[in-house]
């Protein structure tokens, strides 16, 4: 699979596939999206000085009720917000793409870690789940497709493309990723039967969720060139980029090794990157930061605006701080530690599971995120077979099955689970691998005695 | 402890929270009660809890089993350790008990949202609209009326569908959500009071007539209305409530300013005990989703509110919110919590609330004395009693575009009424009307820009006249170089926007 020569197309690099137009890849939503014209307004005339401003709708600073706010971090940092700072974190955004201190702060981290080759531009998101929601309502309709693993994250399958009809399809994968062949090919083959053709892959490239993968550049390239040539837009949803820990490497990779993404690699101008604090720092802050072809930028961010007048400003002055004080060698300390925290408690679970599960079950050791795909073996048909000595033995994971793209299907039978290492402490990872054994082992004694 | 989830989110469905009224009461049913099958859009049915958050919150609080079903990061990566917030008059609120900052930083354990906030806002609730027992409202935590409207709209209404709303209405609905979704509008007409229940009758006889689908949702800004600044009395409610049962509407009735309304004149601020009664509050079919938010009496930058609705509809609501945003912001959520219980212990919530109304009476005072002494004759207005805006109509104009150049020109930015026209913001025929904020400007800034505007008007009067006898003695107020190279021209500011890099 690695170092496979060009296709005799000659369309490697995804030359020639420039994105000059992107208005063709919008949807009827995607393309009524304009900023409205009351924020326009708002935004025209922000920090301009002798306008008298009766336009906008903002309340007045006199009566926001915080005159301070500090904040103490577990590492001993102490952030305390200038006075600017209090008023600006109380009150509405007043630019479309976000707080701009923390807008900087983020055109400058996609920069220094991406250096994305094609026009750009960067968003602050109200986090990844609604940036993914809103820039699929930006590219598709109803009825269209989304290319994925054959496995993927439950949550969109739930709460966001079924629920907007939008159709799933899944492609095989193997422990580096999507097959960039059986991409190819079943991309080919839609075509020649004059299918309808997916408009965008999604896919989750570093501690992919469920299956736990890691792409590595070579792979990522191949998969980027198929997308270049079918005319793919690439949605690269990457919560765990910063959570990499892999077997072999001296030292944690901090925040300036993580690899090469898609969007470093984005010659066409093909790839929505999205990016998140939630993973990095904490989820309750809600906060994230999108890269995009300008064009998809500025839609994404009126719908946004649109949907909720941006992420709350209050985190977003205070990360900003935060991030301030910290630097990028703070940053990096940061990203150090919680590596270390992950890859403790995933060599826990494999060094368990080594000594408890083998024979019984399969799965690699994860080197990225918070997940293990472990497959049953033990004659297990399906994570369902399991129910009843699971609740016996008081230990649960996430089934397989509701990760596939086609979701739980009982006929064909789904024998992986989603197990989460990351949610829980050192002690409960031991405990859990060894009730799922007992739980494997009984249920592979009753097969038995059958 | 072998769960991650502390016991006290435990809840028996994942779903049904703190009803407000007590779930073993009686409940009386509304003949008129709705069945919100007919109203549920197709999204709307394909949404179902879904499997993993329904594993998350079955074995939350369940000690003994080892839970890795769930991806909850583990808290010890989260980076705060407390917070400590200065409030105005002296007092301070820290926020340093370990699990109430981890609960800050993690996601949301309830899909209904924190629940300290959420058992606040039940009480709170309750004692200002007490709520009838037959609507069984409930409350789910948003993230602010404008995402909340959203979800409600891809639960009711959905791409395509139609809609009731004041002929008048927030510009943000109309461009931000109705145009992108294709949903059609009826405007229904207004008068000082707000929505006129004759209208809203005839409204409706047309759609039906008219062969096209019939609206079965109607948005309403019922308290400094949203630009117009009518607030709706108690019988003008009553009149529509009853239309809406009648016709079978759900009421969709966004009430940011209801914690604005002021008395400009000598007498006390109504504080919270003084306001008009909500659509909530006559609410006995369960048929009023009522939008609440922190944005306009607390703090916008926290991007928190509530919804309060029949638990059906706050079903689909909470999903969709779930999918959207995965709830709302957790470090807001207990930020606002410990505020009101701080604030609770010392009556507080009441003296602040009065401040801000007492901040906004003055400042349409001050916008109000500037008008009368500038545009008698020149414009009407009503004056407002809530919220922030003040809606002149301009005389001697057929649309307020014919002084807009020069007013920008000026340095005076308003918006053009024909922004908020449910047509909007390019309407059929011509629209006269401005709507003025007097949320930021100082009183000097005030006084400048109606003289500015009353100038620009004489000569506009005296142009239309063809006489010059109107013509104000003084000139136009002298401006800064720098404020007329740095305003756009007017070409920016009408219906075909340039395209804004970044934005």
């Amino acid at each position: 699979m690695s170092g496979s020569a060009p296709e005799a197309n000659g369309s490697c690099n995804g030359a020639g596939h420039a994105i000059t137009d992107i208005e063709k890849y919008l949807s009827t939503d995607g393309r009524a999206r304009q900023s409205g014209s009351l924020s326009k307004l708002i935004f025209k005339f922000t920090g301009i000085p002798d306008v008298v401003g009766f336009h906008g709708g903002l309340p007045t600073a006199e009566a926001f009720p915080f005159s301070g706010i500090k904040f103490s971090l577990v590492d001993g940092e102490q952030i305390s917000l200038s006075s600017d700072q209090v008023k600006a974190a109380q009150q509405y955004n007043v630019k479309g793409d976000g707080y701009p201190p923390l807008q900087t702060w983020a055109e400058e981290a996609v920069q220094k870690l991406h250096a994305p080759p094609a026009d750009h531009a960067v968003s602050i998101t109200t986090g990844s789940n609604h940036a993914l929601d809103i820039v699929l309502g930006l590219l598709l309709d109803r009825g269209d497709h989304v290319l994925t693993e054959e496995f993927t994250y439950p949550h969109m399958v739930d709460s966001i493309t079924g629920p907007r009809g939008y159709q799933l399809w899944g492609v095989s994968y193997d422990n580096h990723g999507i097959i960039p062949e059986a991409m190819d090919q079943s991309l080919k083959q839609a075509a020649a039967e004059k299918r309808p053709l997916p408009k965008v892959l999604y896919t989750v490239p570093i501690g992919q969720n469920p299956a736990s993968f890691c792409i590595p550049a070579q792979r990522r390239q191949e998969i980027y060139d198929v997308c270049s040539r079918h005319d793919l837009l690439i949605v690269e949803d990457d919560p765990y980029w910063a959570i990499q820990f892999p077997a072999h490497s001296d030292g944690e990779l901090g925040v300036h090794r993580l690899g090469e993404s898609f969007l470093s690699m984005d010659t066409d101008g093909r790839v929505v990157r999205l990016d998140s604090f939630a993973k990095m720092l904490a989820p309750g802050l809600r906060v994230g930061w999108l890269t995009a072809h300008p064009e998809l930028t500025a839609r994404f961010s009126y719908a946004m605006h649109g949907s909720c007048l941006g992420p709350n400003t209050f985190m977003q002055v205070v990360l900003h701080q935060m991030l301030m004080q910290w630097g990028w060698e703070g940053l990096d300390r940061h990203c150090k530690r919680i590596q270390g925290i992950y890859r403790r408690l995933a060599d826990t679970f494999h060094e368990t599971a080594q000594e408890e599960l083998t024979g019984l079950a399969e799965w690699e050791r994860p080197e990225a995120g918070m997940f293990v795909w472990l497959k049953f073996l033990a004659g297990v048909h399906d994570y369902d077979d399991l129910l009843n000595l699971m609740l016996e033995q008081k230990v649960t994971a996430a089934p397989g099955s509701i990760c596939h793209v086609e979701g739980p299907q009982p006929d064909v039978g789904c024998p992986w689970a989603r197990i989460c290492f990351a949610a829980v402490t050192q002690d409960q990872v031991k405990t859990g691998v060894q009730r799922l054994a007992k739980v494997l082992r009984k249920y592979q004694a009753a097969q038995q005695t059958r | 402890m072998l769960s991650d989830v502390p016991a006290r989110f435990v809840q028996s469905n994942g779903v049904a929270g703190a009803k407000l009224k007590n779930a073993s009461d009686a409940v009386p049913q509304s003949s008129t009660a709705v069945d919100w099958a007919t109203h549920l859009t197709a999204e709307a049915k394909l949404r179902s809890q879904p499997t993993l958050r329904r594993l998350v919150v079955g074995s939350a609080g369940k000690h003994e089993v080892a839970g890795l079903h769930g991806g909850l990061p583990h808290p010890s990566i989260f980076p705060l350790e407390g917070i400590t917030l200065h409030l105005k008059g002296g007092a301070s609120l820290t926020i340093d008990d370990p699990q109430t900052v981890t609960d800050a930083q993690q996601y949301n354990l309830t899909s209904q949202g924190y629940d300290p906030l959420r058992e606040w806002v039940r009480v709170h609730t309750n004692e200002q609209h007490h709520p009838p027992p037959s609507g069984q409202h409930d409350i789910l935590i948003t993230n602010g009326n404008n995402h909340t409207f959203e979800v409600l709209v891809a639960n009711l209404v959905g791409a395509g569908g139609c809609m009731l709303c004041e002929e008048f209405t927030y510009p943000h609905v109309v461009e931000s959500v109705a145009v992108p979704l294709g949903i059609r509008l009826h405007g229904v007409a207004m008068d000082a009071e707000g929505l006129q229940p004759d209208a809203l009758r005839q409204a409706m006889q047309n759609a039906k007539q008219s062969g096209s689908s019939v609206p079965k949702v109607l948005y309403i800004i019922p308290t400094g209305q949203n630009p117009t600044g009518a607030v709706s009395g108690l019988d003008r409610k009553k009149a529509i409530y009853q239309i809406c049962q009648e016709e079978d509407i759900i009421i969709l009735e966004d009430d940011p300013y209801y914690y604005l309304q002021f008395s400009t004149g000598p007498g006390e601020q109504p504080g919270l005990a003084g306001l008009q009664p909500s659509y909530l509050s006559l609410d006995v079919d369960g048929r009023v989703a009522r939008m609440d938010t922190f944005s306009k009496f607390l703090v916008p930058g926290l991007r928190l509110g509530w919804l309060t609705v029949h638990p059906e509809l706050l079903l689909k609501a909470c999903m969709t919110l779930q999918g959207a945003t995965v709830g709302a912001c957790g470090l807001s959520q207990v930020i606002t919590a410990e505020l009101m219980r701080h604030w609770e212990q010392k009556g507080q919530l009441e003296a602040h609330v009065r401040d801000v109304q007492g901040q906004y009476a003055r400042r349409a005072a001050c916008l109000l004395r500037a008008a009368d002494s500038h545009l008698q004759g020149l414009a009407e207005w009503v004056a407002p009693t809530a919220g922030m805006f003040l809606w002149m109509r301009l005389l001697h104009c057929s649309d307020a575009d014919d002084v807009i150049q020069q007013l920008v020109e000026a340095g005076i930015i308003v918006l053009p009424g024909r922004v908020a026209h449910f047509q909007g913001p390019c309407p059929p025929g011509g629209c006269p009307f401005i709507r003025m904020s007097f949320s930021k400007a100082s009183s000097a800034e005030m006084e400048n820009g109606i003289s500015t505007l009353a100038w620009i008007l004489r000569a506009r009067s005296a142009q239309a006249n063809g006489s010059s006898k109107n013509l104000a003695p003084t000139a136009l107020p002298s401006l800064s170089g720098a404020c007329r190279a740095a305003t756009p021209g007017m070409d920016q500011m009408a219906g075909n926007p340039p395209v804004v890099p970044g934005l």
